[in-house]
């Protein structure tokens, strides 16, 4: 670990987002190749994430989402990746932890290893959501009460309406107008 | 109080109808206030987020003028969702287009839309629901003291329901179809035909994820319900 605020001129050349989804490419194209294990981490040479900045891309729960929070979802370490960049040199300089991310429904911690050049070498996730920390299915009444053709909007009280057509003339066309215009 | 006291409002953003639904016993002046708030709200996204404006946010960084880490929180927030349901994803939601600009309005509605509701809740109101394009986010109980029972269109006729879902309180529906099809996803397989299904709604707390997460289930054809249901409290149903 090193205190990475020793080289703020290359702080803002990578923004953390491109970070995350390049490890999150790279690593699903590593899932994709086994076999070949190697993944370019193209335009992500030569930068650095300062802790400083990388600490911008943790997405904290909606501040003024107060509608419900979630039990946070416990994470368990997975399989630890790693990302080698082909050609970078031998990843013996920083080593940069970053912040462990929490995201809604799990966290993303990432960790790259620099070059003696501060050439970004490798990448390695260190912990990824477990998709077996599914709760308890929901309750049943949750689940879709009619499943006929055709239930009209008034027999079924129904309050509001869902679609894919989301477009202004869609919506103008659609029942939702009507129950806009004649609420209840 | 009945079910006629309930006080609706209908306007336009971002290309789409928004309307809210009010069930609260509050005054007239009250309700219009709330929904101002809302129009505030919505409008000042538009300004930060559309990619139609040259001024937004999103317009400047795609210019080179804004750097995205100098762009204001909201719109960090929103990219960072969007990397992070890329990576969840394994690439199938992707906010950059083929060109390699950004463009999260696929994720911006349902986002905007659950902070919208927020905005009512602070204005206290506690039953009531706001719809985006098809995308709802309630909260409370209707004026019946029932659920608010949400009707799922047709994806082959929007004037026809085909199935409807009793909400459980506070929670959020979304559904994604044929019909905005490359509206939203730029991913690998968006342009593959989905043999399985019509549409997807998906329904949990939160509207900003029920969203994507329709939009991602639906693009991922036949596994997509499986992929959804790894999420807590998020479930999937599917109409041919």
């Amino acid at each position: 670990m090193v205190n990475v605020s020793q080289k703020p001129t290359l702080g803002r050349q990578i923004f953390p987002a491109v970070a995350l989804t390049v490890v999150g490419v790279g690593f699903i194209s590593l899932l994709d190749n086994p076999a070949g294990g190697v993944v370019s981490l193209e335009g992500a040479t030569g930068a650095v994430v300062p802790s400083s900045v990388a600490a911008n891309t943790t997405l904290a729960p909606s501040p003024t989402s107060s509608i419900i929070v979630p039990t946070e979802v416990p994470t368990t370490l997975a399989p630890v990746p790693t990302l080698a960049v082909e050609g970078a040199g031998s990843c013996d300089g920083d080593v940069v932890t970053g912040p462990t991310a929490m995201f809604k429904w799990g966290s993303l911690q990432l960790q790259a290893t620099f070059t003696k050049k501060n050439v970004l070498c490798s990448v390695t996730v260190l912990n990824y959501p477990n998709e077996k920390d599914k709760s308890a299915r929901i309750n049943q009444s949750a689940l879709p009460v009619y499943n006929r053709e055709a239930v009209e909007a008034g027999s079924a009280q129904i309050a509001v309406v869902s679609g894919a057509t989301d477009s202004w003339r869609a919506y103008t066309a659609g029942l939702q107008a009507i129950l806009d215009a004649h609420p209840a | 109080m009945g079910p006629e006291a309930r006080i609706a409002f209908v306007g336009k953003s971002m290309g789409t109808a928004v309307s809210v639904h009010i069930d609260d016993d509050v005054s007239r002046v009250s309700a219009e206030r709330a929904w101002e708030s809302v129009c505030v709200f919505l409008r000042d996204i538009e300004d930060r987020f559309s990619t139609f404006l040259p001024t937004s946010e999103i317009s400047r960084i795609n210019n080179g003028e804004l750097h995205m880490l100098d762009a204001s929180p909201d719109v960090v927030e929103v990219l960072d969702a969007c990397t992070w349901l890329e990576h969840l994803s394994n690439g199938v939601f992707n906010a950059r287009q083929p060109d390699g600009s950004i463009d999260p309005a696929g994720f911006v509605k349902g986002w905007a839309a659950e902070r919208a509701a927020g905005l009512l809740l602070q204005a206290g109101l506690k039953s009531y629901y706001l719809r985006i394009g098809g995308d709802i986010q309630t909260h409370g109980l209707q004026s019946t003291g029932e659920k608010w029972r949400v009707g799922i269109v047709d994806p082959h006729d929007s004037s026809r329901i085909r199935s409807s879902v009793d909400i459980p309180e506070n929670w959020a529906v979304a559904t994604s179809g044929t019909a905005e099809r490359g509206q939203h996803i730029w991913g690998k397989d968006s342009l593959a035909v989905n043999p399985q299904f019509s549409s997807m709604t998906v329904i949990g707390p939160h509207l900003m994820w029920a969203d994507a997460f329709a939009t991602i289930g639906f693009a991922l054809g036949g596994t997509g319900i499986e992929w959804v249901e790894k999420f807590p409290d998020y479930t999937a149903f599917t109409l041919s």
